[in-house]
This record gives structure tokens, sequence and C-alpha cells, in this order.
């Protein structure tokens, strides 16, 4: 049996344009498959409103400390009961044993990022900034470089201060609710005491850790707000 | 059929092949052996798939509590699928999209790590003498809240980052 060779293959007759065609058609359309998963509109991903916005940051940081302040409220509400805890005291408690969880997770998921990352999260964070819009604010980034990388050294150093105390917070507040669960009247027991007086000591350290974190947040937005305008986050313009 | 007729149509099926195989299954290009050359239509199903999974998480957290006995092994399997899926979106991210959402992709990732502490969360608390249904409650209640807070971000980023445009 005689086949054609690979040459051969060019001088096959085609319907329409001929022999020669055969070939740059079959070789247009493998590079037309082959490059169709690079053309996507990815490619120009919008230039600002970097995500890592220091207002999302700071609105986070506020709403961990509103459910870090309800929890330790019910808390102080559950140790100023005498001898025994009422169902609804207790069941006002487990519910903020459970929402300080949810409510802490966005701030807690940013802190792990942060604290996984390390360095590289504020590199991506300030690739970002240097794609705003604002030439201004672009300007101030770039003037306050060494500023805001101490800045975000400290929020790092906090979030790792708080990230540590949260977790025995959580402890000893699930101890505190699961003996009250077992016996409301174990509230005088000398064990349940000493997990209030240690979730009460790590929640306030929380606590402390936030407003730190807060207050640095606040520093940085001022740093990259141009002179003369309301201090607020670049990503929010 | 003449040889050189033959060969004509056996050239032809392979690249009408590679052709059709190639505009009906985009999800073959996120696992391609040279890099990742996702495509849009890729990253959608699997952006659609975590959602979905999502969900089924939540609906397994509501449910859970029905069981005499399961409870807790149905909502982990939910979770862990979850868990894998997100790793397989994450893998259908083009270079841009993973450089600039590096953060939210750690964050996400990050959340994820502490919904997982609900489980072990709910181990201690049994481990101490918590009563089950208790322990299942409060483990669910969390997640499910938990679990809808992590696909607000998911969503936000994914927007954010024009997945599957």
């Amino acid at each position: 049996m005689n086949y054609p060779d690979t040459f051969e293959i060019a001088r096959f007759p085609m319907p329409h344009g001929g022999a020669r065609s055969f070939v740059p058609a079959c070789a247009f359309l493998v590079a037309l498959v082959l490059t169709a998963g690079c053309a996507s509109k990815t490619s120009s991903l919008p230039p600002s409103r970097p995500r890592q916005g220091m207002a999302e940051y700071r609105q986070l940081t506020t709403e961990a400390e509103h459910a870090m302040h309800s929890a330790l409220a019910a808390l102080a509400t559950v140790s100023t009961q005498s001898d025994q805890c009422p169902p609804a005291v207790l069941t006002a408690f487990s519910n903020e044993v459970c929402r300080v969880q949810v409510d802490s997770l966005r701030i807690r998921a940013r802190s792990q990022a942060m604290l996984a990352r390390g360095d590289a999260y504020f590199e991506s964070w300030e690739e970002n900034l240097a794609r705003i819009d604002d030439p201004a604010v672009r300007s101030l980034a770039k003037q306050q470089h060494q500023a805001l990388q101490e800045g975000f050294l400290k929020v790092k150093t906090w979030s790792k201060e708080a990230h540590q105390s949260f977790q025995p917070f959580l402890a000893d507040m699930r101890k505190v609710r699961n003996a009250l669960e077992k016996n409301p009247a174990s509230l005088s027991a000398d064990s349940t005491r000493k997990y209030i007086a240690a979730a009460r000591t790590s929640g306030e350290e929380v606590e402390s850790s936030l407003a730190k974190i807060r207050g640095e947040v606040d520093a940085m937005i001022a740093m990259l707000t141009p002179p003369g305008n309301t201090p607020q986050s670049p990503e929010t313009k | 059929m003449k040889p050189n007729t033959c060969t004509r149509v056996i050239l032809t099926g392979l690249l009408l092949s590679f052709v059709a195989l190639s505009s009906f299954e985009p999800a073959l290009w996120a696992q391609a052996p040279w890099g990742n050359l996702s495509t849009p239509q890729a990253q959608r199903n699997v952006m659609r798939d975590v959602q979905g999974q999502v969900n089924l998480l939540r609906n397994a957290t509501r449910t859970a509590c029905n069981f005499a006995s399961g409870g807790f092994e149905s909502v982990y399997q939910q979770f862990e699928t979850l868990r894998g899926l997100y790793s397989a979106f994450t893998q259908t991210l083009n270079s841009q999209q993973a450089s600039r959402g590096a953060n939210q992709i750690a964050e996400l990732a990050g959340g994820l790590n502490i919904l997982a502490e609900a489980f072990t969360n709910y181990q201690d608390d049994v481990a101490n003498g918590r009563d089950l249904r208790a322990a299942l409650s409060d483990m669910c209640h969390v997640l499910n809240e938990a679990a809808a807070v992590w696909l607000q971000e998911f969503n936000k980023d994914c927007l954010q980052l024009r997945v599957g445009w």
C-alpha cells in the first residue's frame, strides 16, 4: 500500500482554496485552539479599588470589638448571678459564645492570612495600592512606604497577640457554658469562677489588641489621605 | 478508499476531534500538564461548584440535628468536599488573578481553617461530657452562619478578581 509522505498531504485536492490551503488552515485552527485558554478578559483586572482597603479592615476590627464587648457583657451578667444561673441568662450567654465565633470570622481569617504570608501580604497590598486611580493617593503611598510598612508590622504583631488571646478566651467561655449547662448551680464552684476570671482576662487582652489595631489602621488611613481631605480609605473613593 | 483520501479523512477527523474536545470540555485546559490554561468557562464551573457546595454544607448543618446518628459525619463530609473544591478553584486562577488575589486567597483559606475549628470544639465539648445534641446544635449553628459569611467573601473576591469573565 502506498501512503503519501508528509509533503504530499499539501497536494490533496480541496473543495475550496485548493490543496495549498489545507496545511495553513490546519495550522491556524490548531493555533486558535491552543491560544483559546489564554484569551481571557481577566488580563485586564480593575486598576483601582484594591480590596485590601484600610477602611474595610477598620470595619472588621470594629465589628470584632463589638462582638467581644457583647460576649464579655454576657459573661459579666453570668458572673453577677448569685448561686444559680437562670436559664434565660445561660441561653443568652450560650448565644453570645456562638455569635463571637461568627462575627470574628473575617478578622481572624485576615490575621491568619497576614501571619501565613508575612511580608508578602504587605507587598501584595502595596502593589494593589500602586494601581489606585487617584494619583495623589498613589504618590502618598510611595512617599509613606516606610511608615506604612512599620504600621503593617505593628498590625501584624497585634493581630498575632489577638489571635493568641482569642483561643484561650473562647476555650474558657465554652468551659463556663458547659459547666453551667451541666449544673446551673455550679456558678459558685471554684472551677467555674476560675474559668470566668480566665475568660475575662483573655477577652480583655483581645479587646486591647483590637483597639491598638484600630488605632494603627486609623493612622495608616491618615497617611494615605491627601492634605485637605477628610481621612478615608482610598478604596472608598 | 484511496490511500491519500484515507489519510486526509483521518487527519481531518483528528483535527475536528481536537477542536470539539477543547470547545466542549474546557476543564481539560485547567488540568493541562504544560501549565494553567484555565478558560473562563472552567473558572465559572468550579466557582459554581464551590458556591453550590457551601449551600450543601449549610443544608447539612440544618438537618444534622434531626438524625439519630451520623449528623456530625454528614456535616464534616460536606465541609471536606468544600475544602477540596476550593483547592480546585484556586488551581483554575490565572497567574494575574493568583498574584493580585494572593491575600484574598489566603484569607479564604484562613476562613476555612477557622470553620474547621467548629469540629474540634464539638469534639472537645463532647469529650468533656457535654450533651451530644447541644454540642452538635451549637456546632451546626456556628457553621451555618460562618459558611454564609465565608460565601459572601468568596463571591466578593470572585467578582473583584473577575473570575469566569
